[in-house]
């Protein structure tokens, strides 16, 4: 087998990166751009969902970290944006061109194009990566298109709603060896305070890891009655897109990201993310899941158990966070705050004998970063996976209202027909991959 | 569906009973029952449902509103009888209702359905040969066939999904060991592709289903060929695949390949974690190229062991900017204990620059055991390695080591060993103090007491980072000491120490001391001692004292600002009382107004009334619109509080 492909410049470039070698590139100077990165090198992008969330990426908010978001990064190129409303499409498209309007040296001024379907964005061979903020039901569908497409992908969480595509998505994208990052930021932001709980309680500075107080709960989604009569739907809208693989159902005028969520589907892969972290489970899983009262938990097979509640009087956890509790201490951590019983046990540096994780200052630069070297990121699609199933088998107990033996090695329920019929969901066509 | 959330809300989970699932198939085949109730019944079935429900669902299948229902139940019964209705169905429906179907198939892993499947791949519409291209994908090595035959005929929006059907199906096929099938079907995407990670993914597939013993001569065949995609995937595979399953020809190979793709390789032999590629890795720190250089120090941080240290030390001493950076990070990447004593050693026989780089290390590590040969260096290397040593002594001493570094401030005859101990004395009490909220002195004070003059004078900074009533007699002594340059730097301690208990004796300093620039220093030193740092440790009304005994004094109009700005930190009534008389004078009018106000905005809604008539007296007093300005607004916010509340 001999193959010898002509590439484009940009390909040349970008493929170049990957691969390691270092090109001879001319600085945005020489070639008249006054500093500017050239758009030849920049990474391209197209944001699928263009709200509050994947407005904040693009644009800049609190979802980033970074003052004017993916838009205002020079080594990222944004070429389309896509949203089933005309009027957010269209004005965070013009808000990105005028952007680089104002942009010595950014070229065209009119580079971003608006898509209410985002099947064209896939069709386009000159975007790297995408970006999908869209409602929480269609996440997996769409990584998983998009990793067929040859595209990166930062999906925000939950990035799976039903375990079955949850390991779909991964198989996509290991596939395809697509550059794969789930939007569970607390792994590089905030100051690194979520790392180095994590890094303490695998050091053992809590002694042994008993159990972990996860805050919230499991989640998963239902549909709600899909027949009766219906309100006109808004010109602007694109009421089948919005539906995507859920049932079809009558315009109701709720077009939320969490519509069909139930429990704690939006923030519980937050909690559960760092929760996996510190219990060294990010290529496995729980294997029981119980449940108190109305909330679930879980237990791995080392004997840990996670609550899916506060650790009684601990104020901090709320805000994304766990309290891990130890033979010896434990450590609570949140965005806002890490702490410790012992107040030793996080003041003391971590010792070079101890255990370090991924360190990653920056997710959205992580990202970036991993599609030029073609790494892995911190929150991969393994990470990503196993996060969302153990938020997801909590949601499958809650709905059977008893208690699951899982096996996280073959992803089954243990001899139990029932629940192993609610690892999937039958998606609506043509949404089937 | 709706019925799920009933379900999920209102019902405990029941065991199926024949009876509960007749009810339902009943409601299936009603003709009275509404859509939404047969919807519901199909979500119950998808829970409990047996073989005898599938032939009432399987009437639902061609019906366009119930289609999606059906399947929800369908598509994940473990009942054979289950895809045989849905492919039953394939052939009485057509558009988006066949393609549910053709989806439900695939996903279920209908392996009858192959040659249905197979013809619809080739059919004219095209979301329809994207869905069975999906679905035949998801059936395995069955589907090859039709797949490949496919494959030559798509063009357009259905090559990806035929493209990742076949891949699938060959994936699925290697899985079950070395293929010449699967190779077929990935090389025939491999050889035809145009799109990059199609061919990436399938040349990734190729190795795969080849003999594990060709494939590390793959993979350096793939890195060292023109096609990137194949470099990238052979590259992925150097991080993924087990060593001996070809990594290792590529490390063996590593010295042969191109300079500008050897930080890649080095990369990902690193990030797989290939031991086996370290002595190559290793050897290629002599390259001409820097990036070489650099991939392999930041490669040997992270798969060497023990043995790499003196390479990675002597590195870091012999090099500057990125290479020395990675060769320092790497000597703290090195995880574990056996890499730790390796630096010890060299710390004993190394030259000075390796010494001190390995001193830096071992501060970096925190490892406590290294302490002992780190006060040895400290003691008898030259300047670098000692300052190097004693810095990171500062970074690790415990409690148990102070005694130890403390002798080493007294022995030292060089000025410069000295100063670098008691530095080291001072960081690691600030450190413990930090983690463990007290730190032991008892020799520090011994060494204030009875130490050689140079040795109290090195250490009394340290002493005033303690409140301890050991540490404040021990400034107190020093502070009357016989040698001038003891005495100087115990006052000077005194003027820095953070213990509230020596106030009085700074007071008293500010009062007597015969130096103007000495009183002004115990001044500040009050004000500091009694602010808001200090708050907690102190009462209101003792910082307000301590303000007025202060203010008795002869000061100067630089010093009485000092105090002012203390004073303004009092939210109580007497602070502006003593404030007044202040106002009128000349030289802190601005200062006095300012903390006049200040006072008067922080005060409690109680006592307004009685700070009205003072505040207006300040106004009164006060010459310049500046110094009226902020007075005027305290004076509203005043009388705002006074005024009863409607």
């Amino acid at each position: 087998m001999s193959i010898n492909r002509n590439l484009s410049r940009r390909q040349f470039l970008r493929r170049a990166a990957a691969a390691g070698i270092a090109p001879l590139v001319l600085p945005g100077s020489v070639l008249g751009l006054n500093g500017a990165t050239p758009p030849s090198n920049r990474i391209t992008m197209g944001f699928i969902g263009v709200g509050t969330q994947g407005g904040g990426h693009l644009l800049g908010g609190a979802w980033t970290y970074v003052a004017g978001g993916y838009t205002g990064r020079k080594e990222v190129q944004v070429l389309a944006v896509c949203d089933v409303w005309q009027d957010r499409r269209d004005n965070a498209c013009r808000r990105v061109n005028d952007y680089y309007a104002g942009q010595a040296g950014a070229g065209s001024s009119q580079v971003c194009k608006a898509y209410v379907d985002f099947r064209a964005v896939l069709d386009r061979p000159d975007i790297d990566a995408v970006l999908i903020a869209s409602p929480a039901h269609w996440h997996a569908t769409m990584s998983i298109m998009a990793a067929m497409a040859g595209k990166d992908i930062y999906c925000e969480k939950p990035t799976a709603v039903t375990l079955q595509e949850s390991h779909q998505v991964l198989d996509t994208v290991r596939r395809y060896s697509r550059v794969y990052q789930a939007g569970t930021q607390q792994r590089s932001e905030y100051a690194g305070k979520f790392r180095l709980a994590c890094e303490l309680v695998r050091s053992g500075r809590i002694g042994k890891l008993q159990s972990i107080y996860a805050w919230r709960d499991g989640g998963g989604v239902f549909w709600p009655n899909r027949f009766g009569a219906g309100n006109p739907v808004p010109p602007q809208l694109d009421w089948d897109l919005y539906l995507g693989p859920a049932p079809w159902i009558p315009f109701d005028g709720n077009t939320g990201p969490h519509r069909f969520d139930i429990g704690e589907l939006n923030w519980g892969q937050h909690h559960y993310d760092i929760v996996q972290w510190a219990a060294d489970a990010d290529k496995t899983g729980p294997v029981e899941v119980f449940l108190e009262g109305e909330l679930s938990g879980y237990k791995y097979a080392s004997g840990v158990t996670v609550y899916g509640k506060p650790y009684p009087g601990e104020a901090v956890g709320g805000d994304g966070g766990a309290c891990f509790v130890g033979t010896e201490g434990r450590i609570a951590v949140d965005r806002g705050s890490i702490k410790s019983d012992p107040p030793g046990i996080v003041l003391e540096p971590l010792r070079s004998d101890e255990v370090h994780l991924y360190r990653s200052d920056s997710h959205s630069g992580n990202f970036l970063e991993c599609i030029r070297n073609r790494g892995r990121t911190i929150c991969n699609e393994e990470v990503a996976h196993r996060a969302a199933s153990a938020l997801l088998l909590g949601g499958v107990s809650k709905q059977l209202k008893r208690a699951l033996k899982w096996n996280p090695a073959t992803e089954e329920f243990v001899n139990d027909d029932e629940a192993n019929r609610l690892r999937s969901i039958a998606k609506r066509a043509p949404w089937c991959v | 569906m709706f019925a799920s959330v009933m379900f999920l809300v209102a019902t405990p989970a029941m065991p199926a009973s024949a009876q509960d699932e007749s009810q339902i198939i009943t409601v299936l085949q009603s003709p009275s029952a509404s859509l939404a109730e047969k919807d519901a019944a199909c979500a119950r079935l998808k829970r409990i449902g047996t073989a005898r429900s599938v032939p009432a669902m399987q009437a639902l299948l061609a019906e366009t509103n119930l289609s999606h229902s059906a399947r929800y139940a369908l598509e994940s019964m473990p009942f054979p009888e289950a895809g045989t209705a849905l492919l039953a169905e394939l052939e009485k429906t057509d558009g988006l209702t066949r393609m549910g179907l053709i989806h439900s198939l695939g996903i279920r892993g209908e392996t009858i359905a192959v040659p249905a499947l197979g013809k619809l791949v080739l059919d004219p519409d095209v979301d329809t040969v994207r869905a069975a291209a999906v679905a035949l994908g998801k059936l395995g090595s069955s589907a090859l066939e039709p797949l490949q035959t496919a494959w030559g005929k798509s063009s357009g929006a259905v090559r990806l999904a035929v493209a990742d059907g076949l891949l699938s199906c060959a994936s699925a096929l290697r899985r079950e060991g070395p293929s010449e099938a699967a190779q077929a079907a990935f090389k025939l995407i491999c050889d035809h592709a145009a799109e990059p990670h199609l061919r990436q993914a399938a040349w990734r597939g190729f190795v795969g289903a080849s003999h594990p013993s060709r494939w590390g001569e793959l993979l350096v065949d793939g890195i060292s060929g023109k096609d990137m995609a194949v470099q990238n995937a052979s590259l992925e595979l150097c991080r993924v695949l087990p060593g001996k399953l070809g990594p290792d020809a590529v490390a063996r190979a590593l010295p042969q390949i191109d300079a500008g793709l050897q930080p890649a390789v080095i990369r990902n032999l690193a990030q797989g974690g290939h031991k086996e590629a370290l002595v190559t890795i290793t050897g290629l720190l002599g390259s001409q190229s820097a990036e070489v250089r650099l991939a392999a120090i930041q490669a040997i941080g992270f798969l060497g062991s023990a043995t790499s240290i003196p390479v990675l030390a002597k590195t870091a001493a012999s090099t500057t900017g990125p290479e020395q950076a990675a060769a320092r990070q790497a000597l703290v990447d090195l995880h574990g204990l056996p890499p730790t004593d390796s630096l010890v050693e060299l710390l004993q026989n190394a030259d000075p620059a390796i010494q001190a780089e390995s001193a830096r290390a071992l501060g970096l590590r925190g490892h406590h055991g290294a302490v002992k040969p780190l006060i040895e260096l400290a003691r008898k290397a030259p300047a670098g390695p000692q300052e190097t040593a004693c810095a990171a002594l500062g970074q690790i001493a415990s409690d148990s080591d102070l005694p130890a570094l403390v002798g080493l401030v007294i022995e030292a005859k060089a000025d410069a060993l000295r100063n670098h101990a008691a530095r080291a004395v001072q960081s690691a009490s600030q450190r413990l103090l930090a983690i463990r909220g007290s730190v032991i002195t008892d020799t520090l004070v011994q060494a204030i007491r009875q130490g050689p003059p140079a040795a109290k004078i090195a250490l009394l900074p340290v002493a005033s980072g303690s409140a301890s009533p050991d540490v404040a007699a021990a400034l107190r002594e020093a502070a009357h000491d016989s040698d001038p340059a003891v005495s100087a730097a115990a006052f000077q301690a005194l003027c820095d120490s953070v213990d509230v208990a020596l106030v009085p004796d700074l007071l008293e300093a500010a009062a007597r001391r015969a130096e103007l620039r000495d009183r002004s220093a115990a001044v500040r030193a009050c004000v500091r001692l009694v602010g808001p740092e200090h708050a907690g440790q102190n009462s209101l009304d003792r910082r307000l004292e301590v303000f007025t005994q202060l203010l008795k004094l002869p000061l100067r109009p630089e010093e009485k600002r000092v105090v002012l700005s203390g004073l303004a930190e009092l939210p109580i009534l007497d602070a502006l009382r003593v404030v007044l008389p202040m106002v009128a004078e000349k030289e802190v009018q601005a200062e006095a107004a300012g903390a006049a106000s200040r006072i008067a905005t922080s005060l409690s809604a109680g006592d307004a009334p009685t700070a009205l008539p003072i505040l207006q007296q300040v106004i009164d007093s006060v010459t310049t619109d500046a110094a009226r300005k902020p007075l005027e607004a305290a004076l509203q916010k005043l009388n705002e509080q006074t005024k009863p509340k409607l």
